[in-house]
């Protein structure tokens, strides 16, 4: 029952920040709201709690803030008026997706679609009934950490600098285990119960949100398969089964992608959306160290705009870019200075980093795993990929409508795979062991966003069966 | 339609239909992996249900636990000659439980030992270092968890 409540709690609070930040005028559905709103909402809830927990603030108070919060957005929303009419709006939409069940081709789609969302539910609930405490990661680092400070809630941050180990990864960011510590204390007890929905909440909502979004920019079909594409890839399910934070700093990469593009695919900038875009980002970095690598490509990819805008409009849409994730930089630096003991790559740095970087030998090993890894990423039985190349080929790519977000993403996704390229190159751990422990499940953060700007960049043959009744649906 | 239209519609459902074919391929595939459970989903919970591996090591430090009312730092020690791999395991599990008590593996020794011999389960009194050098056990769980101070 409170494991619902503090979930509500985060719902609501996210719920009524993206009603905020998307205006009436927006096209988006309620489907898309929700798969976005619920992980943000917890993200914050995340944020809020560790940073005034730090603050020393009694624990009891943590939920009354939140419900203050939630108030206030209320009052707020219900001045200007229209936002909360655009949620029943939105509500509204779902009927018209009765439309859609003219269409057989659509309707044999959206038949698979929920077989495999049936199937892989099931699936999520069988294995984390079998561990439910997760796999290695998953108690070895978030779960440990969150049943450290639900133990010790003021005396966690004085006590973690103590432990020295290399196992226990404590430089790593809270987004997960402060959550968990959160609903843990409200709950008061530590039910496995609260990492599983955690974790099923960011798989399914990452589904969802490619889905809802992919249908908004192009069409009900597409947004359909690309669901479907994350959905099938059976590695995809192990990943949310077994608690890591992967899936959850892949939907964070992905509503920063969607929200880019939200705010792009108008005439007029929009600030509301890129200080979203924003916090997404600060909350990849919230969720994993791959994070910050992320905001720094993220903010490279954007200079690619150069030479497609204005560079006074630019600059000022990176500056509502970084507005928006300040805070959570904020709180992040003052953890890894103040609290976290330092990252077990970066402080194993020194003149050996020089020599790595010249081992010819080493860039062989990796780009070895990497071209394994585009050949076996997934584990699918019959590789898909090749479908994706011809569809390429034959269909060509839409750069006309969202070109500066799919461009910038393109190159983003580039420097992502550079970077983690150039953390194996350097790496103090056995790199064979660094490469087969990590890799497919980097490869995976960035997969929910490679599969949204396919998607969305692949050109539309005007020949596509009854196209008006898919594009009214 | 055009004849040019006609061919170009023909080839998008054909590549629509060839991933859909790989898509329910796939998903077939998977479900049989995990057909049993599926036929049978009561008997799976009732038979999984708090029996994994971890929940029942935990069920070792329920009694531990209450001993350290306060983080305190221990030193941990595992069964001689094991693997780097298992000892891993096994302290990051100790970790796990035990939490917020800090464990230490490193060699700087404490004055509070917690012995973790999770197969031997039993100190040998003639051969112990920490037994013959000062420390005495404090608490013996008789789960391979054993408790020294000095």
């Amino acid at each position: 029952m409170m494991l619902f409540f503090s979930i509500l709690l985060s719902f609501l609070l996210g719920l009524l920040f993206c009603t905020f930040i998307f205006k009436k005028n927006e096209d988006i559905s309620f489907r898309f709201l929700l798969n976005l709103s619920l992980p943000i909402g917890i993200g914050a809830s995340s944020v809020l709690f560790i940073s005034l927990n730090l603050f020393g603030l009694p624990l009891f108070l943590i939920p009354l803030i939140e419900i203050g919060m939630i108030i206030f957005l209320i009052f707020k929303l219900k001045k200007t008026g229209k936002q909360i009419q655009s949620i029943w709006s939105k509500l509204k939409k779902i009927n018209r997706s009765e439309r859609a069940l003219q269409n057989p081709i659509l309707l044999l789609i959206m038949g698979i679609y929920f077989y495999a969302l049936l199937i892989n539910s099931g699936i999520f609930i069988f294995e984390s009934i079998k561990e439910p405490h997760g796999l290695w990661d998953a108690f070895n680092l978030w779960n440990f950490k969150a049943k450290f400070i639900r133990r010790a809630p003021y005396e966690w941050s004085s006590l973690f600098h103590q432990m020295v180990s290399n196992n226990l990864h404590l430089d790593y960011p809270l987004l997960q285990t402060g959550y968990i510590a959160y609903c843990w204390l409200i709950m008061k007890n530590e039910s496995v119960w609260v990492p599983i929905v955690l974790s099923f909440i960011f798989t399914f909502c990452t589904i969802g949100l490619l889905a809802s979004s992919v249908s908004i920019f192009t069409n009900k079909i597409r947004g359909l398969i690309a669901g479907l594409v994350l959905l099938s890839t059976p590695f995809y399910m192990t990943m949310g089964d077994s608690q890591y934070a992967d899936n959850t700093v892949g939907f964070f990469y992905l509503a920063t992608i969607i929200l880019l593009t939200f705010a792009r695919s108008g005439p007029s900038i929009k600030p509301h959306l890129l200080i979203a875009a924003g916090i997404t980002a600060g909350l990849s970095a919230w969720s994993k160290n791959e994070g910050l690598l992320f905001i720094t490509c993220l903010f490279v990819s954007q200079l690619t705009l150069l030479f497609f805008k204005n560079y006074r409009e630019l600059f000022v849409e990176l500056k509502f870019l970084f507005f928006g994730m300040l805070p959570i930089l904020l709180l992040i630096a003052y953890y890894r200075i103040s609290i976290a003991p330092p990252n077990d790559i970066v402080h194993a740095q020194g003149t050996e980093t020089l020599i790595k970087l010249s081992d010819y030998s080493r860039y062989v090993t990796i780009g070895k795993w990497y071209i394994a890894q585009f050949s076996t990423f997934g584990q699918w039985a019959l590789n898909p990929w090749w479908l994706f190349l011809f569809g390429i080929i034959y269909k060509g790519l839409n750069l006309k409508e969202n070109k500066n977000s799919l461009v910038s993403t393109f190159i983003l996704l580039i420097l992502m795979l550079t970077g983690f390229f150039f953390i194996y190159l350097i790496t103090p751990l056995d790199l064979v062991f660094h490469l087969s422990t990590s890799i497919h499940r980097l490869f995976f953060q960035l997969f929910p966003t490679f599969i949204f700007i396919y998607f969305v960049a692949i050109k539309s043959k005007k020949a596509i069966p009854n196209k008006s009744v898919i594009d009214k649906a | 339609m055009k004849p040019t239209a006609r061919v170009i519609n023909i080839i998008n459902n054909i590549l629509l239909l060839a991933l859909l074919g790989v898509i329910t391929g796939q998903l077939y595939i998977t479900f049989l992996k995990h057909e049993e459970k599926f036929e049978n989903p009561i008997r799976f919970i009732n038979q999984n249900y708090g029996n994994d591996y971890i929940s029942q090591y935990g069920k070792r430090f329920d009694e531990i636990k209450t001993m350290f009312p306060k983080p305190t730092h221990l030193t941990y020690v595992g069964e001689a000659n094991e693997s780097f791999e298992m000892g891993t395991f096994h302290y990051v599990l100790t970790q796990y439980f035990l939490s917020p008590n800090l464990i230490f593996t490193d060699n700087t020794i404490g004055d509070t030992i917690i012995y973790n011999l999770y197969i031997s389960k039993q100190l040998n009194p003639v051969t112990n270092f920490h037994l013959n050098n000062g420390w005495h056990v404090v608490k013996d769980f008789n789960n391979g968890l054993i408790i020294l101070a000095k």
